[in-house]
């Protein structure tokens, strides 16, 4: 008997070895249907940038202070003394942004392909979900390195929050730890952004990996009419899906690398309480919906915006028609292009909103709802 | 072959006993989950919310320049203190109503100015345009042994 093969007994007897390994070989080599293509690498990705965002998370803390005195200098230290403390952070900054873009991009294929339709609504559900914890690591990571922007952009966002009508004031304080921003609401959005939404957004992929890999990846026949998958045809998931994804992974992967050399998370100035800034904007993501609060009355602007939130929520219950592809079902697919269009065009705007920019070779000046006006020369 | 430590099949009675035990383990844990959960909402509520302790700002008055406004920020609430020309000063809360900004006293334009959202109030702290939905708080001042003493 081989050394291998005694050890592989002696564990077999206090652990299920084979069990599992059989398990995983049967996952390793499922048929998924035909017409899986390079567009689902994009689950896989958020899988990917999810645990690249746990690992440089883990080393950020290790330099990391969360207090008002040391934040800031801690986060300066990290980005000028530490070494590959540049691209650690700037690998984390930057892969936040590109998961809430993958995100978006993967919502949007499961929406052209009707994916989501029966009996899939809560794999939908929970990718929703998903979204949502990780718009909640944007907002409470962007004030960890203490600078003017972070202090202010949460300033600015935990007071939305204060305005809920009868039970606001109570939400703000217990949010902010305070009446203002300060070293209670750092230790508050410290904890939620290293250990609650962590195992959440662990605990959301868990559940939407299983859901996905006993329901298989959706065909494209309609609901109902559905063709048990043809080995001929089907794809596999290894080696077929996975040679595409370790062909995205590397490339993506690259892009980050340059994305953080060429264009490096800012340390920015210290927050000061007394100062706010001009020009304060929340973070490319919050810009659509910080836009869209403009042009209404507060308590109504509030209102509706939790309106589209829900919608994405529970859009499987609302959407009952059976079929899946995108030409059975041209309504939807546009109104799905016109959500994701106007949303981009609020954000444009919100991003140009307060600024002065030349535009070709005038300078134009942009007021908070987004209104051009030229700038005459010498004024 | 019967397992033989199967419990032998419940009369109607039993049943009843094993589903009392249930429902009283159920609530039982219910109250469990209740005396962690209410101490642990008490203990999330800040326990200073009742704001800075400090109630006045105290402050040589001619350290500021008559026509001149500025942002005191001890105390833990920005304060905008405004020296009107004829020398008698006005304290207000800086904080903007809007969005919780911190405003600033533009002496071109003779006006106070929120820098995120544009809203802009009088000297008084009143609303002249833009998303503020009410006034500037303000608060008294009075000279205290030689010294400027605002209340907050």
């Amino acid at each position: 008997m081989s050394l291998r093969a005694r050890t592989n007994g002696w564990f077999e007897q206090r652990f299920p070895v084979a069990g599992i390994r059989a398990g995983l070989e049967k996952q390793m080599h499922k048929l998924l249907p035909p017409h899986v293509s390079w567009l689902h690498t994009l689950g896989g990705m958020l899988l990917f940038l999810a645990a690249q965002q746990i690992l440089t998370g883990i080393l950020l803390m290790v330099y990391y202070r969360p207090t008002t005195e040391d934040a800031y200098e801690s986060v300066r230290f990290l980005m000028l003394k530490a070494t590959f403390g540049w691209l650690i952070r700037g690998l984390h900054a930057w892969g936040a942004s590109l998961m809430i873009a993958v995100l978006v991009l993967h919502m949007l294929r499961v929406f052209i392909m009707g994916a989501y339709k029966r009996p899939r609504e809560l794999t939908w559900v929970g990718g929703v979900l998903i979204f949502f914890t990780t718009l909640g690591f944007g907002f409470t990571g962007y004030l960890l390195p203490w600078n003017q922007l972070s202090y202010w952009a949460t300033t600015v966002g935990t007071e939305v929050v204060a305005s809920v009508p009868q039970i606001g004031h109570s939400l703000g304080v217990l949010v902010r730890g305070g009446e203002a921003v300060g070293q209670e609401t750092l230790a508050r959005f410290y904890t939620m952004h290293v250990v609650v939404l962590p195992w959440l957004l662990v605990f959301l992929i868990v559940v939407h990996i299983v859901m996905i890999r006993t329901q298989n990846l959706a065909p494209l026949e309609a609901v109902g009419e559905e063709r048990p998958l043809d080995p001929r045809t089907a794809v596999s998931f290894a080696p077929q899906h996975t040679s595409r994804e370790l062909v995205v992974f590397p490339l993506f992967f690259a892009l980050m690398i340059a994305l953080v050399i060429l264009f490096p998370p800012e340390i920015g100035v210290k927050a000061d309480p007394t100062v706010t800034p001009e020009g304060i904007k929340p973070e490319w993501y919050f810009l659509p919906a910080y836009q869209f609060l403009k042009y209404l009355p507060k308590l109504v602007g509030l209102a509706l915006s939790a309106v589209p939130p829900m919608l994405l929520l529970f859009w499987p219950f609302l959407d009952r028609t059976r079929a899946r592809r995108p030409s059975g079902r041209k309504l939807s697919v546009a109104l799905g292009l016109g959500v994701v269009l106007a949303t981009l065009l609020l954000g444009l705007v919100g991003y140009l909103s307060e600024s002065e920019r030349t535009i070709l070779g005038k300078r134009v000046r942009f007021d908070m709802y987004g209104v051009p006006e030229l700038v005459h020369e010498g004024h | 072959m019967p397992n033989e430590h199967e419990p032998p099949a419940a009369s109607p009675n039993e049943s009843n006993r094993r589903d009392f035990l249930e429902r009283a383990l159920g609530a039982g844990a219910a109250v469990w989950a209740a005396g962690i959960a209410v101490p642990t909402g008490i203990y999330l509520w800040p326990a200073a919310a009742s704001g800075p302790t400090k109630k006045y700002i105290e402050l040589d008055p001619e350290s500021q320049a008559p026509g001149t406004g500025r942002v005191l920020g001890e105390g833990g609430k920005p304060v905008l203190l405004l020296r009107q020309k004829n020398g008698e000063f006005r304290a207000l809360s800086a904080v903007c109503t809007h969005l919780g900004c911190v405003v600033h006293w533009n002496a071109e334009q003779q006006q106070i100015q929120c820098p995120c959202h544009a809203g802009t109030f009088t000297p008084e702290g009143a609303v002249v345009s833009g998303p503020p939905p009410r006034p500037l708080a303000s608060y008294p001042t009075q000279l205290v042994a030689g010294k400027l003493r605002i209340t907050t």
